[in-house]
This record gives structure tokens, sequence and C-alpha cells, in this order.
């Protein structure tokens, strides 16, 4: 890893949400750090707390404890003036791009509403660049036009794209940006995230539940379990040596497509569900689920401790 | 073959009538499914693999036109049965289970209510045997504690717990059938593998033939005997899962299946599909796949490709499939 300091750090961050009068411990005490230029892949299940930290790292969100350096900003410190010009910097790409596009806005009047209202350029400068990005996004200039009811799925999330790049950010948080699209479609829309990366060093904090694309793109991936990090390590150190029982879980649960008739999976699933998280399983959050878990998993709260270099477990018995 | 199908679909076309325009979202569909026998139905979004089980449910609505040469299910012809009759076939004889289970169950149903019903409605089972057998049904899908969670609503279980309840009222009455669209596509993968092996032991004890609908090829490919790939409306290549994975015949297929991320894929190159799948707005009169084929033809911009014979229990509609094998493997 480079000297560089890193664009974003979260540290020891934490969120609660309060609901029906309970306290719910969405995030707890998550750190990470995305190196200008790399990609960090955030894997976990529904409920696990990753789509919140995302929101988290870039101030989408107020933090209940911790906090979240941006270049040198803190931004909880910051003011609400400073962090509105800040934003543009830092984006965001949604699951669902028709949800988060106007039905009523044209595909280009959604690109430059987002320019204008962080005052970029004048009106010319606005649709010139706009003419460029539909070229880097690869979408043809007639996009410009249409509303989102005319575009497939692949064309929604590249205009998706195009809009988080008109602001030229150098943090883009993807949020399942494939998780809707059909196989064909979501390599497209990998390979579109991969180029441009390379082309204009953008850093990428990548949420996904699958991790087959969370592998392909990732430097660092981490792994979170009921709103915490347990496992975090570089790309090749956690798929060849998963250390973490959930991970090693999540990645014995992908069903692959076997080569022969032959070679096909067993179907088989250890029990146990998800905890509620309101009433997290004391000791080990992960013990109620795990199948190595011995008396010392239910009653002490194991600590992220290094393994081997850069690569972090959470758990008592992990070597 | 010893036994007839169980199920028989000949050329099934469903068309919808959007304003002025005419969608061609099934173009002649023919499958069959027999007794015992899991088959996947697989495809991409707007493939018409739902559709086509929709239309044979008798559950497409608005302005559409179902046409079909022959649905035969056991000994009814399923064209002839009024709604009445299909209705009672449908979750009697053949169980349906949805991908998101929070839309097909009742919100403000008890779920041990709602198994009951299933029952009730199809003349199965008395009220007291209905609730005794809903109790097992629930150990048999794997809901602990099944006593207390009968009184529950839908609301407070999880996604993996409200699909068991889906499953647990779509095999109430011993369904010889169970149709699965995307059962697990809204599960986190932990839970989708528990579903997927609740099925399997369902199937296996029960002889239960499973239609899967689904677009994930790992689904298909480990939990079903045979695969059904659906482009654009059409059936392009049916095989014995085995035949399929080592000799899948249809460009489309070998595609699709090369455009699978999976786990050690980093660093490779990624070869997705170019292009989009057509529109569906006008009939087919030429091979769909051709404007995205890698080895189309002038001939396959003008002649429809049939589904024809290719090896013993394997069929494709391509012009070119022997040179296509012949030429990669």
């Amino acid at each position: 890893m480079s000297a560089e300091a890193p664009i974003l750090s979260v540290d020891e961050i934490s969120k609660d949400f309060v609901v029906n009068r309970r306290v719910l411990h969405a995030v707890r005490q998550v750190s990470l750090t995305v190196p200008v230029g790399r990609t960090v892949g955030l894997v976990g299940e529904s409920g696990s707390g990753k789509s919140t930290v995302g929101r988290l790292a870039i101030g989408l969100l107020p933090a209940t404890g911790g906090r979240v350096v941006f270049q040198d900003h803190d931004l909880s410190r910051l003011s609400a003036k400073a962090m509105r010009s800040l934003r543009h910097a830092m984006q965001i790409i949604f699951q669902d791009p028709q949800a988060s596009l106007s039905p009523r806005m044209t595909a280009g009047a959604a690109v430059y509403d987002a320019m204008a209202i962080h005052r970029l350029g004048t009106a010319k400068e606005r649709w010139a660049r706009i003419e460029m990005l539909w070229e880097r996004v690869g979408l043809p200039r007639s996009i410009g036009t249409a509303y989102p009811f005319e575009l497939s799925g692949g064309q929604l999330q590249r205009v998706g794209i195009a809009r988080a790049l008109a602001l030229n950010p150098q943090l883009v948080v993807c949020d399942e940006p494939v998780s809707a699209l059909d196989v064909s479609i979501q390599l497209q829309i990998i390979q579109l995230l991969k180029t441009l990366q390379e082309d204009l060093g953008l850093s990428y904090l990548f949420i996904s539940h699958n991790l087959a694309v969370v592998e392909y793109l990732s430097d660092t991936v981490v792994v979170m379990y009921l709103g915490e990090v347990v496992e975090t390590a570089p790309v090749e150190a956690l798929f060849e040596r998963p250390s973490h029982p959930y991970t090693r879980l999540l990645i014995d649960s992908i069903l692959r497509v076997p080569a022969t008739g032959a070679s096909r999976q067993p179907l088989t699933a250890p029990g146990g569900e998800m905890p509620s998280p309101f009433a997290p399983p004391v000791g080990c959050a992960f013990h109620s689920r795990c199948p190595l878990a011995v008396d010392r998993c239910r009653q002490e709260v194991p600590t992220l401790r290094v393994i081997d270099p850069e690569h972090w477990v959470k758990c008592h018995l992990a070597d | 073959m010893a036994h007839p199908p169980l199920l028989t679909v000949d050329a099934l076309h469903t068309h919808f009538q959007r304003g002025s325009e005419t969608i061609y979202a099934v173009n002649g569909v023919s499958f069959s499914v027999q007794p015992g026998e899991a088959v996947g139905v697989v495809g991409e979004s707007g493939s018409g693999k739902s559709v086509t089980m929709l239309s044979l449910l008798g559950l497409v609505r608005g302005r559409v036109t179902v046409r079909v040469a022959r649905a035969q299910f056991k000994t009814w012809d399923l064209t002839r049965l009024s709604r009445r009759q299909l209705e009672d076939v449908r979750g009697r004889d053949i169980g349906v289970v949805f991908q998101d289970p929070m839309t097909s169950l009742n919100p403000v149903m008890r779920v041990g209510d709602q198994v009951m019903e299933a029952m009730l409605a199809h003349q199965y089972a008395p009220p007291r045997a209905a609730f005794q057998r809903t109790l097992d049904l629930f150990r048999e899908v794997g809901i602990p504690d099944g006593a207390t969670r009968f009184r529950s609503y839908p609301h407070e279980f999880s996604g993996g717990m409200r699909q068991r309840v889906m499953l647990a009222v779509a095999i109430a009455c011993e369904p010889e059938l169970l149709i699965a669209d995307e059962p697990t596509t809204a599960l986190d993968v932990t839970v989708q593998m528990q579903i997927l092996s609740v099925l399997q032991a369902l199937r296996a004890r029960r002889r239960m033939s499973v239609v899967m609908i689904t677009h994930d090829f790992g689904v298909a490919t480990n939990f079903c005997d045979r695969i059904v790939v659906l482009y654009a409306g059409r059936v392009v290549e049916s095989a014995a899962v085995s035949d399929f994975l080592a000799r899948p015949a249809h460009p489309y297929t070998r595609g699709l299946k090369g455009s699978i991320l999976e786990i050690g894929s980093r660093g490779r190159q990624l070869n997705p599909i170019a292009g989009a799948p057509p529109t569906l707005t006008a009939a087919p009169s030429a091979c769909t796949f051709a404007p995205r084929c890698p080895y189309a033809l002038p001939r396959c911009d003008q002649e429809l490709p049939l589904l024809r014979p290719f090896n013993p229990g394997h069929e494709v509609a391509c012009h070119r499939a022997e040179e296509v094998v012949d030429h990669v493997g």
C-alpha cells in the first residue's frame, strides 16, 4: 500500500436508529480506509449494516459515534456550507436507478440538474459535458431526451453513473449497483466501473452481497455481520484463506455452475437464522450460527485482531 | 418413456396489448415435465419465463391473448377448464411459490391460518386435521416452534421464514407439481441454501415434480434435472443438466454461461454478450438472437430456427448448433 493518505478513513463509526422506541445498533464501531484510486468491497447479508456504512461514509447520515475523514476533512466537524462544497467529490450510485431518477425528467435533464445544483459550469458547458459523459458511459447521444420508463435497467444504471460522474467525484459509493441487472448486463456495468476507475482515478467503496463481483473489483474486502466488521483482508487473502466462520459460510453458500453433472454441489445448509439486530447474541454475535462455537464464544466478545499482515479477524478461534 | 409426462405444453403464445402496441411475450413455447422431475426454466428478464407459467395457471391479467395448441396436466386439458376448475387445480394439484412472499401472503392473517385455509378451500382436510397438518408442515419446511409460530403474522417473520410459510401453503394439499418462480432470488445466499435444501428434501420425500423459474444458472444447474433456456419468448435449448453442462449448443446459452462471474474470475477478461435483448414488439420471423450472435449467417436473419433434436434428450433452436459445438468443443 502506498504511503499516500487514504481518500477516506472511517474510524470506529457507530450508528443507532430508534425504531418503535427500541434502539437498534445498526453499525457498531466499524473502521475502514479507502486508499486513493482503490476499491474496498463491503460484503454482508441483509441487516449487516453495510448500506448504512456507505451512507455514513459520505455524510448522507450523521454518525452516532466515531468519525469519518474524507481527504483532510472530518465530516462531523464540517459546517453545512462546507459540507455542500465537498459533496460533489463524494457520490453514490444505487441498486435501483429507476427509483433514483425522477420519472418526469429526461436522462439529460437529470444529469444537467446535478451540475446545476452544484453550480458547476455554465449552461453551455453543462450540455457539452453531458455529451461527453454519454460517450464515457457507453450510451448513444439520443439518450439525453429519453425518459426513465423508456430505458432498460442497464441503460438506467449507466445514466445513474453519468450523473455521479458529472460532478467530478473522487470517491464513489456503489451500493449494489449490479444486483438488479441481468447477468449479461451485470458484466457490462462491472467492466464500465473498472474502466472508469482506471481512466479517472476514482476510489470506490463497493457494497454488495455478491462475493464474486466484490472479488472481481476490490483490492480489499470488509465482511460485516450484524453491524460489525468480522473480517477484513486484501482480496486474495480473504478468498484464499477466509478465516472467520461467517466468511466461510458465505463463500460456501454460493452456488457455482458445476463443470459436469457429477460435480454438483450438495444442497445442505447449516440451520440457524440471522438473530434479531435488536437483541444480538451476547459474546460473539455469530456464535448462534457458528459450527465451531465453544463456551468462550457464548461469553466473551472477540476482538478484531491481526492474524496476517492486513488480515484482521474477529474470532476467538481463528489463527 | 415409461410414464406419460405430468405436464405437456405445446406451442404456447402469450401476447399483451399495450396501447397500440402488441408485446409478443411468449412465442410458441413447448416443454414437458416428467413425474418427479425438476425442470429449470432459465432466462433473463423479458425472456417470458414467468409469463409462460402464469399463462398456464390462468394468472395473466389485462389485455392479453393466450393461445396454446396443447396444455395437458395429468388427464386435464388446462385450456378447457373453467376459471373455477383451474383455481381448484391450482393450489391443490399444482402448488405455486413466488419470489416475494410478502406480496403473496395476507399481511393481516396469522400464518398458520393461511396454511390451513389452503387445505380448507380445497376440501383437502377438515379443520381439526388441517390444524394438526399445519404443524407437521411447519416442521417439514423448517419452521421451529410451530405451535407458537402458527399465531404469528407475516411481518413478524424474516424473508427466509416467510418463504418457508409460502412453501408450506404451496405443498399443503400434496401437489404433484410445484411451480417455483424465483423462490430464492430475494434471499441472502445462506438463506437461499436453506430453502433449496428444504425443497430438495420435499422433492425426494414426495416424488413431487418442480418447475423452477430462475435467472440463476447456479441455482438451476445444482437443483434441477433438466434445463430449458428461454430467449425472447422462445425455447432456445432444452437438455438434461449433464448435457447442458458438457455440451451447451445454442450460442446464447454459451454466452450466458460465459457471462457468469464466479469467485476466481479476478484478473480475467470479461466476455459479456454484446447488445441487449429485442423489444418484443414484433412476432419473431427470424432468429431473435442473431443480432447479438457471433455465429450469425444471413440465413439467421431470414429464417426462424425451430426447436429440433440435437442429441437424444437435447433440443436446440439454432441453424448452426452442430458447427457451433464442433467449432468450440
